[in-house]
């Protein structure tokens, strides 16, 4: 008696520890879910390929941008977020990137510029640019020293949630690559000298600081109301 | 009990145990070293060495590989270390060690063999990248699941 006993609460105990290991199990999971799924500026804003916003915004901005270049990194930060916080995030004005790949380096044959700016325009197929962007712009990837290369472009892919096999076909594919380059040649059309360059309602901002973005988006949208 | 009143079978039941002893030790100890090399290869301390075998780079770099600021090779390494703890003292204590303690070890492994199951199906069908030292360490610790879940039943018996 007193043997069953012992082994019915043995074998209870057991079962117990079994449950509580897969509740423990369960909830690493669950906990990895949430801590993972920062609150990032962008979200809740509709994203349609680059551009973030009401697509009927009365106000649209647009940034010329290398993924290579440091002031446009800076500027993802000190620009573009409280940008997009301020007046993307009401309704008021949309905010597009456009690819300017130049810095890459043909004479080591190297093409970050280029190649982070494929990688992101795949992510944008997927509406997923600006998660990319993010990533892409924390690494501060400078000189073509392979911060974007494929291999870490893929990575990044990854760490964005992206759908791998339709992310690879257009990372490889001719129409990415040619999709930028007539973005780049678009560019030197315009005569833009360099990135970044901001645009207000197709009018240029002479001046990269958020005071003069700010000032302009005042001015178009004072227009805007009064049209 | 009987059929251990023969010396010959109860020196064998007690090699198996030294075996199984050694294994609690040894085996997250191991892990320890796969977690602790991971967490500081995650860190830029040192590079990723995969022998050209997996991918480790691609799934320590990606969205499933931390908790929060946590990265989950670091949890892992309080796991095997505080497994290795437990190892050291129940085997110690031999047949009395304290069933308490032995039942801790087993919902610790049992979770994370659980847990490493979940991320290696992660590798598999989100990522499609293997990292060779993560199947290892999800080895070894369904490995130390096993083996608590018979020490619990040795010494509760």
């Amino acid at each position: 008696m007193s043997k069953n006993r012992s082994r019915s609460r043995r074998n209870k105990g057991l079962q117990q520890a079994i449950v509580a290991g897969v509740i423990l199990a369960v909830a690493l999971v669950g906990i990895q879910l949430w801590a993972n799924r920062s609150v990032a500026y962008y979200e809740g804003i509709p994203q349609s390929g680059t551009t973030l916003g009401n697509p009927d915004a009365p106000v649209e901005v647009v940034e010329y941008f290398d993924f290579q270049c440091p002031v446009c990194q800076t500027a993802s930060n000190s620009i573009v977020k409280p940008i997009v916080e301020k007046y993307v995030a009401t309704g008021d004005v949309k905010f597009t990137y456009k690819f300017f790949p130049i810095l890459d380096d043909p004479n080591r044959g190297v093409f970050e510029s280029t190649r982070s700016a494929i990688a992101a325009y795949c992510a944008a197929e997927q509406n997923l640019f600006w998660p990319y962007q993010r990533i892409l712009f924390a690494r501060r990837g400078t000189g073509n020293r392979g911060e974007y290369s494929d291999r870490n472009l893929i990575a990044f892919a990854r760490r964005a949630g992206l759908d791998m096999d339709k992310f690879n076909e257009c990372f490889n594919s001719d129409y990415a690559q040619a999709y930028i380059e007539n973005e780049h040649f678009k560019a030197v059309q315009l005569g833009l000298p360099g990135t970044p360059v901001f645009f207000v309602n197709n009018q240029p901002v002479l001046n990269t600081s958020l005071r003069d973005i700010e000032q302009a988006i005042e001015e178009a949208l004072a227009s805007a109301r009064a049209q | 009990m009987q059929e251990l009143s023969s010396p010959a079978l109860v020196k064998s039941a007690q090699r198996a145990r030294s075996k199984l002893g050694y294994a609690l030790i040894i085996l997250p100890l191991i892990g320890l070293i796969i977690s602790g090399y991971l967490w500081s290869a995650k860190a830029g301390a040192t590079a990723f060495i995969c022998g050209g075998l997996s991918d480790c780079e691609s799934v320590n770099m990606s969205f499933y590989s931390s908790i929060g600021d946590i990265p989950i090779a670091a949890a892992g390494a309080m796991v095997y270390l505080a497994l290795t703890g437990l190892g050291i003292v129940t085997v110690r204590q031999g047949r009395k060690a304290n069933p308490t303690l032995t039942m801790i070890a087993f919902v610790l492994a049992f979770a994370g063999a659980l847990y490493s199951l979940y991320l290696t199906g992660v590798e598999a069908f989100i990522l499609r990248a293997y990292c060779i030292w993560c199947v290892c360490s999800w080895i070894i610790i369904t490995i130390l699941a096993v083996l608590w879940w018979r020490r619990n039943q040795e010494v509760s018996a």
